[in-house]
C-alpha cells in the first residue's frame, strides 16, 4: 500500500512537472506584461491620451514602412524647446540633443529576426489601428506589451479577418471593400488566395 | 568528341555509355577518394568539449530537460532602441533610399537602409548599359567594407591629421630640385583630370596614365590611322557578324556591359535585323568564346596570320598565309565581304601593329560610322605604356624627387616591378593615396587614404555621348579623404571637389540637379573619324612578330570579376566561380587537354611555369579548348599586401608581362614542369556531362527558321498525378532564362549573394563541395575537346509545383505557398537534408558552420530583410521573396493593381543580357507568359513530372 501510494505521488509529481514544462516551454520568449522602466518618464497617457496627439506624429514610419519608429530625439524638442523645459525629464532629452549621446530606451516589443513584419502593410493597407497590437496605449502611463504578439496571437487575428486560410480570395476581396475608401471600383487588391497563411509571408 | 575510353560519364556505374557527343571532366574520373576521406573533419566540434559516451549524453539529456522550465521563468535579456537624434528628412528607417552613382565608369543605383549602402543595381537610365552591371560592380558594396581600409593620413608611419599632412607634404613638395610625377590609371573624367592639371601646373609636376592591363595599343593605333587618341566604340546591335581575334569583348575587354547588351540583343532570333553571326579565334577559352557560334582554337602566331592574310584579301597587300590557316582565312573574308558595312573585327591584344591592321580591316569593310566610332572628349587621357617605362628608368637617375600614386599599384602590376622598387629607394616623397594598404603604398612614405567611390564625387566619361555622376552614398567610414580632394588642398586650391565638379557641369550648360538625380547626362556627340594612314610598316612589323621562339607560348589574361587584383580582397568575386573553369579562389596554369595527356599533368598538379629568369608555381588546369603550345595564366592574383583575403592567393602572373613598345601580354615564350606535388581545385563544377539527358536543348538558327520548335521537339511523358493540383489563382510566379541570351557572365551570383546575404565558405568548404551559392551556371561542354562548343545554364531552386523536396521533410519546413514559390522555413527547418537529397537539380545548400558575419564594419552590408541562416539550416533560393512582398505592399500603398514588371528579381535586375524574366504567369499579358508560351519553352527533367516554375528558351546558334 505504501508503495503504491509512494509510486501514485511519484506519478503526479511527475506528471505535474512534466506539464509544468510544457506550458512553461510553449511560452518560451513570450513578454506579455513587459513594462520596464524608461530612462525618460514619458508617459504615453499624457500624451497620446490626454493630448490626444496623433500616434503617427510620433512613430512617423508605421504607414510608410517597416518600422513605426522610436521618435528622433530632436523630435520632442519640437514642443519641448518651449513646453516645459525646466522639468528634468526634458533636461535630459535637451542634454541628449546637446551632447550627442542620445537616450537609450528600453525595447520592450520584441520581434524576432527570422520573421519579418512590415507596419505600412497593417497601418497603411489593412487600416488596423494601433491599439490593435499594442493595448490602449493612450491610458499607460508606463507603456506595457498587453498582447502575446506570438506568432499564433498574428494567425488567429489573420483567420478572424479571413486573410489566412481557410477563408477564400473573394472574400478578402469583399472585405477589403467594405473597409477602404479611395480604392477604383471593381480593382482588386489582393489576388492571392488566402496567401496570409503561407510561410513566407513572414519568414524570409 | 574526346578519346576518351570506357564509360563516358565518368561515374562508377560501368554501363559504358556513350551519349550524344557531352562529355564529363577532362580526365574522365570523378573525384579523387582523397578528397572525400577529408570530408569530415576530425576537429569539427572542437568546443563541443565534451566527451563523447553514453553516460554523459544521458547527463546532458537530464540537465536540459530539468533546466527548461527555468528558462520559462527568464525574461529575454534587456535590449536598448537608440532612435535618431536628429533625423534626416528622407530617412525612415525600414524603407530603402536609392541614390544614383557610378562604379568604374558604369552608372548604378545604390540602395542604402538606414544610411547603409547594401545593394549595387545597375542604371536603367543610362543609354550605354540601360540598367546592366558586371560581377566587380555588384561586388562594389563589399569592398567600401572592407576592414582592411587604411584609417588615417600617417607620414613616415606615423598617423597624422590631415592638415599637418598637407603641411609637411606641400613643403616637401615645393622645396628642393627635381621632378615630381603623378601616377595615375587612365583618365576618363572631367572632374579628375581639371584637378590633375590643377596639380600639375602648380608644382610643375608630370602627370603619367599606367594602366597595368593597357590598352594602349588600341588608342595609340587610333591616334596614328583615326587622328584621335581614344578607345573604338563599338555598337553590337548593329553587327550582323562580328570577328573576334581573341578580344574577350563581353567579359572584361573594353566597355564589357555595353558590348554585351548590343550582342546579346541580336542573340535573339526575333529581333528585326535577324541574328547576327559571331566567329572568335582564340588561343584560350574565353567567356566570349564560349558564346561564339564558331569558335577556332588557334595560336597567338597564327592569329596574326590569318589577320594579316585577311588584310591581303580585303586590300590586295602581300601575305602568304601557312598552310592550315588558308580556309579560315577564306572563309572569314567571304564573310565579311557578305556584311560589309554591317561587321565588327577586334583583335584582343594590346598590339599597335593588328590594332592598326585591324583598323584597316574595319575601314576596308566600311564599317566606320556604322558599327565602329572614334570619338573623343575632353576629360579623357589615355596611358602610354612607354611614358611610364621611361619614369621607371628615369628613376634610377635620381632626378625624379617625389612621386605621388594615385589608383595604381605598380610595384605589385608593374612586369619589372624590381627596378621600380630599386629607382622608388632614391626618390625622397614618395605619397599613396592608396585605399588600403598594398605593394606600393608600403614603400611610401606619405600615406593619404581615399575613400571608396560611394564616399566619394566624381564624375565618368561613360562614352563619347554620356557622362556619369558618382555621388557619395555614405559618410567616409574611416579617417579618410577624397584623393581629388587631396590633390587640390595640395595645389593650394580653395573650396571643395564637389564645388569643382558642380561648376565644370553647370559651366557646359548642365543641370546640375537633374544630373546628380539621374546619374546620367546625354553629354557629347559621337563623331566618326575616317582612316588615314599607311598599314605597310605596320604589316611588316607584325609579320616580324609573328614568329615566338620554340616552346610553350606564356598568354597572360584579364580574369573575369577578377581583373588587374585591385578588388582581389573582395571575397565574393574570389568565391564567384569562373565562367569557364568554374575555378574559385586561385588563378592557375590553363594547359591543353592534348599537352596534358602528352606531358602526363592532371588538373591540380602543381606546376613551375617559367620564362626563363621567372618561375611561378601555380596547379595546372586542364581546359578544353586551349590551344596546344599556350599556357594561360590569370592576372590579379599572388599579392604580397592587401588585406586577408587577396594575400598570398595564387601567383602573380604580371611577371611574364613584356614591354615591345607597349606592354606585351601574349608573346612570352617559355617553359611549364611538373614539381610533383598536387594541390586540388577548388571548382564548384568538375562533371560536364548532361549524362544522355536533354538538360540544355538547342537548335541552329536556320533550323528554327524552319520550325520555331527546333531543338524542342521532345515528346511529353504521360504523366499520373498521385497528389491533387495545386489551386492556380491570384498571382502565380514564374520564371524563364532565355539561353541564346545567356553569356555565362555571373553577374547575377554576385547580385543574389548580395541581395540574399549568402556567405562566402572559404577555398577548403568549396572544394568540399559546400559552396553556398543560391544561384549557379552550369557550364557543359559538347564536341571535339579543343574546339568544343559551351552551353551556359543558370540553374537555381525550380520552385516545383510537385516538389520533391517537400513530401521528404519531416517537420514542413519545405512547403508550396499559394502563389506557386516553394517556401524554405528557417525556423522550422532541423537540418536533415533530406530536401537536398531527394532534389534532381541539386540547388539546395545545407549551411555546415556558422558563416562569420562577426566583423563589425563587414557586416553593415547585410540585407536587413533577409535572415542570416545559422549552422544546421537548409536554404536555397526564395525567388527573391522579399521583394515580392515589397512589391506588393508598394503596390497596395498606392492603391493600385501590381503591374508586370514592377517586381524584379536581384539575379533578373543584374543580368546585362536580360535573360532572365519573372512575373505572373496568371496574367496573359506578362512578358512571362509569353515566354511561356513561346514554342522554345522547356522545363528541365521534364519526365520527373516535378513541374518547375523555372522555365528555359532553347538556345540558338548561327550556324
Amino acid at each position: 500500500m505504501k508503495k503504491l501510494v509512494g509510486a501514485l505521488v511519484a506519478l503526479i509529481a511527475l506528471g505535474a512537472f512534466g506539464s509544468f514544462v510544457i506550458v512553461q516551454a510553449r511560452h518560451l520568449g513570450f513578454n506579455q506584461g513587459y513594462a520596464p522602466d524608461q530612462p525618460v518618464a514619458f508617459s504615453h497617457k499624457k500624451h497620446a491620451g490626454d493630448l490626444k496627439m496623433d500616434c503617427q506624429y510620433c512613430h512617423f514610419g508605421a504607414d510608410k514602412g517597416r518600422h513605426a519608429g522610436v521618435p528622433p530625439t530632436e523630435l520632442c524638442l519640437n514642443c519641448h524647446s518651449k513646453v516645459k523645459t525646466s522639468s528634468p525629464e526634458i533636461k535630459k532629452l535637451q542634454n541628449a540633443v546637446d551632447s550627442g549621446e542620445n537616450i537609450q530606451w528600453v525595447k520592450v516589443n520584441h520581434f524576432p529576426d527570422f520573421a519579418y513584419f512590415n507596419h505600412a502593410q497593417h497601418v497603411n493597407v489593412a487600416g488596423v489601428s494601433c491599439q490593435e497590437c499594442h493595448g490602449d496605449v493612450e491610458n499607460m502611463v508606463i507603456y506595457e506589451q498587453k498582447k502575446k504578439l506570438n506568432m499564433g496571437w498574428c494567425i488567429e487575428c489573420h483567420r478572424d479577418n479571413g486573410i489566412a486560410p481557410p477563408q477564400d480570395h473573394d472574400e478578402i476581396v469583399e472585405n477589403y471593400k467594405a473597409t477602404q475608401e479611395g480604392y477604383p471600383s471593381g480593382a482588386k487588391l489582393y489576388k492571392g488566395a488566402g496567401s496570409g497563411g503561407d510561410c513566407a509571408k513572414c519568414h524570409y | 568528341m574526346s578519346k576518351l575510353e570506357n564509360n563516358n560519364c565518368g561515374t562508377s556505374c560501368g554501363c559504358g555509355t556513350q551519349t550524344d557527343g557531352y562529355w564529363q571532366d577532362v580526365e574522365n574520373k570523378v573525384l579523387d577518394p582523397k578528397d572525400l576521406s577529408q570530408e569530415f573533419s576530425e576537429n569539427e566540434f572542437d568546443s563541443f568539449s565534451v566527451k563523447k559516451s553514453r553516460r554523459s549524453f544521458l547527463k546532458i539529456m537530464g540537465y536540459s530537460v530539468t533546466a527548461l522550465p527555468l528558462t520559462g521563468c527568464i525574461k529575454i535579456p534587456v535590449k536598448k532602441a537608440l532612435p535618431y537624434l536628429n533625423k534626416q528628412n528622407d530617412v525612415i528607417p525600414g524603407v530603402a533610399n536609392w541614390y544614383a552613382s557610378s562604379f568604374k565608369g558604369v552608372p548604378v543605383l545604390v540602395k542604402t537602409r538606414e544610411g547603409r549602402p547594401i545593394k549595387i543595381e545597375g542604371n536603367d537610365k543610362s543609354l550605354t548599359t540601360f540598367g546592366g552591371t558586371d560581377a566587380q560592380g555588384q561586388a562594389s558594396v563589399l569592398s567600401l567594407y572592407d576592414s582592411n581600409r587604411l584609417r588615417s593620413a600617417s607620414v613616415a608611419g606615423k598617423d597624422v591629421e590631415w592638415d599637418e599632412f598637407d603641411k609637411q607634404l606641400t613643403s616637401q613638395l615645393s622645396t628642393g630640385a627635381g621632378d615630381i610625377v603623378i601616377v595615375t590609371p587612365t583618365v576618363r573624367s572631367h572632374g579628375e583630370l581639371s584637378v590633375l592639371n590643377k596639380f600639375v601646373n602648380k608644382f610643375g609636376a608630370k602627370h603619367i596614365a599606367y594602366d597595368s592591363i593597357s590598352n594602349s595599343a588600341f588608342t595609340l593605333a587610333n591616334k596614328e590611322t583615326m587622328g584621335v587618341e581614344t578607345l573604338t566604340e563599338y555598337d553590337f546591335e548593329a553587327a550582323d557578324l562580328v570577328v573576334s581575334f581573341g578580344a574577350d569583348f563581353l567579359g572584361m575587354w573594353g566597355n564589357g556591359i555595353s558590348s554585351t547588351k548590343g550582342y546579346v540583343a541580336r542573340r535573339d532570333a526575333k529581333h528585326s535585323m535577324g541574328m547576327n553571326k559571331h566567329y572568335q579565334l582564340e588561343a584560350r577559352m574565353s567567356l566570349t568564346g564560349s558564346n561564339a557560334d564558331y569558335r577556332f582554337t588557334v595560336s597567338q602566331s597564327n592569329q596574326k596570320d590569318i589577320l594579316l592574310g585577311v588584310l591581303a584579301e580585303l586590300t590586295g597587300t602581300s601575305h602568304t598565309v601557312a598552310k592550315d590557316n588558308t580556309e579560315t582565312v577564306k572563309l572569314l573574308t567571304k564573310e565579311l565581304k557578305a556584311k560589309a558595312g554591317k561587321s565588327i573585327v577586334v583583335y584582343g591584344d594590346n598590339d599597335i601593329n593588328a590594332q592598326i591592321v585591324v583598323n584597316k580591316i574595319n575601314d576596308a569593310l566600311n564599317n566606320y560610322g556604322k558599327t565602329l566610332f572614334v570619338s573623343k572628349t575632353e576629360g579623357e587621357v589615355y596611358a602610354d605604356d612607354s611614358q611610364f617605362e621611361a619614369f621607371v628608368k628615369s628613376l634610377s637617375s635620381g632626378s625624379v624627387k617625389a612621386v605621388l600614386f594615385a589608383g595604381v599599384n605598380p610595384v605589385y602590376d608593374y612586369y619589372n616591378s624590381a627596378a621600380l622598387v630599386k629607382g622608388l629607394d632614391k626618390v625622397t616623397t614618395k605619397v599613396s593615396f592608396a585605399m588600403s594598404e598594398d605593394e606600393t603604398s608600403k614603400l611610401c612614405n606619405f600615406l593619404a587614404p581615399a575613400n571608396h567611390t560611394y564616399e566619394s564625387w566624381g564624375d565618368a566619361v561613360v562614352t563619347s555621348t554620356e557622362v556619369a555622376i558618382t555621388q557619395p552614398v555614405i559618410q567616409p567610414l574611416f579617417g579618410t579623404r577624397m584623393w581629388t580632394e587631396s590633390l587640390m588642398s595640395l595645389a593650394g586650391e580653395q573650396g571643395s571637389y564637389y564645388d569643382l565638379l558642380k561648376s565644370e557641369w553647370t559651366s557646359r550648360g548642365a543641370n546640375w540637379n537633374n544630373f546628380v538625380h539621374d546619374g546620367v547626362l546625354a553629354f557629347g556627340t559621337r563623331k566618326s573619324a575616317s582612316f588615314s594612314g599607311n598599314v605597310a610598316t605596320a604589316v611588316k612589323n607584325l609579320k616580324a612578330s609573328m614568329k615566338l621562339k620554340d616552346g610553350m607560348n606564356i598568354v597572360v589574361y584579364n580574369k573575369y570579376g577578377i581583373g588587374n587584383g585591385d578588388m582581389a580582397n573582395n571575397p565574393w568575386l574570389q568565391e564567384m566561380p569562373n565562367p569557364i573553369t568554374k575555378g574559385t579562389w586561385d588563378n592557375y596554369a590553363m594547359i591543353s587537354p592534348a599537352y596534358a595527356k602528352e606531358n602526363k599533368i592532371k588538373s591540380g598538379d602543381i606546376v613551375e611555369v617559367s620564362n626563363g629568369t621567372t618561375k611561378i608555381k601555380l596547379p595546372a588546369i586542364v581546359q578544353p579548348g586551349t590551344e596546344k603550345n599556350t599556357i594561360a595564366v590569370a592576372l590579379g592574383y599572388g599579392r604580397t599586401v592587401g588585406g586577408k583575403v587577396a594575400k598570398n592567393l595564387g601567383a602573380n602572373a604580371f611577371v611574364f608581362v613584356t614591354f615591345n613598345g607597349g606592354f606585351d601580354y601574349t608573346s612570352t615564350v617559355g617553359t611549364i614542369a611538373k614539381t610533383g606535388a598536387f594541390k586540388g581545385l577548388a571548382q564548384t563544377q568538375t562533371h560536364h556531362s548532361m549524362e544522355g539527358r536533354d538538360i540544355v536543348r538547342e537548335t541552329t538558327f536556320a533550323e528554327y527558321l524552319k520550325n520555331p520548335k527546333a531543338g524542342n521537339q521532345v515528346k511529353k511523358p504521360k504523366v499520373v498525378h498521385i497528389y491533387p493540383e495545386h489551386k492556380k489563382d491570384g498571382h502565380q510566379w514564374a520564371m524563364a532564362a532565355n539561353l541564346s541570351q545567356c553569356t555565362g557572365c555571373s553577374s547575377c551570383i554576385i547580385s543574389c549573394n548580395a541581395e540574399n546575404n549568402v556567405p562566402v565558405v572559404g577555398r577548403a568548404e568549396v572544394a568540399n563541395r559546400r559552396e553556398m551559392h543560391w544561384l549557379r551556371i552550369d557550364r557543359y561542354y559538347k564536341g571535339d575537346e579543343n574546339q568544343p562548343e559551351v552551353m551556359h545554364m543558370p540553374m537555381l531552386c525550380q520552385h516545383c509545383d510537385n516538389a520533391p523536396c517537400e513530401n521528404v521533410c519531416p517537420v514542413m519546413a519545405t512547403v508550396q505557398s499559394s502563389d506557386g514559390l516553394n517556401q524554405q522555413v528557417y525556423n522550422r527547418c532541423v537540418g536533415t537534408r533530406y530536401c537536398a537529397n531527394n532534389c534532381p537539380y541539386k540547388v539546395r545548400r545545407f549551411n555546415w558552420f556558422n558563416y562569420d558575419h562577426s566583423d563589425e564594419i563587414e557586416k553593415m552590408v547585410i540585407n536587413p530583410d533577409v535572415s542570416i541562416r545559422t549552422r544546421g539550416i537548409m536554404e536555397k533560393c526564395s525567388m527573391c521573396v522579399q521583394r515580392i512582398q515589397e512589391g506588393k505592399l508598394e503596390a497596395k500603398r498606392q492603391r493600385r493593381e501590381l503591374k508586370d514588371g514592377d517586381i524584379k528579381l536581384a539575379c533578373q535586375q543584374s543580368c546585362p543580357g536580360e535573360g532572365i524574366v519573372f512575373g505572373d504567369m496568371n496574367d496573359p499579358n506578362s512578358k512571362i507568359s509569353k515566354m511561356l508560351g513561346d514554342e522554345r519553352n522547356y522545363t528541365v527533367l521534364e519526365e520527373l513530372n516535378v513541374q518547375p516554375r523555372v522555365s528555359y528558351l532553347t538556345k540558338i546558334r548561327n550556324k
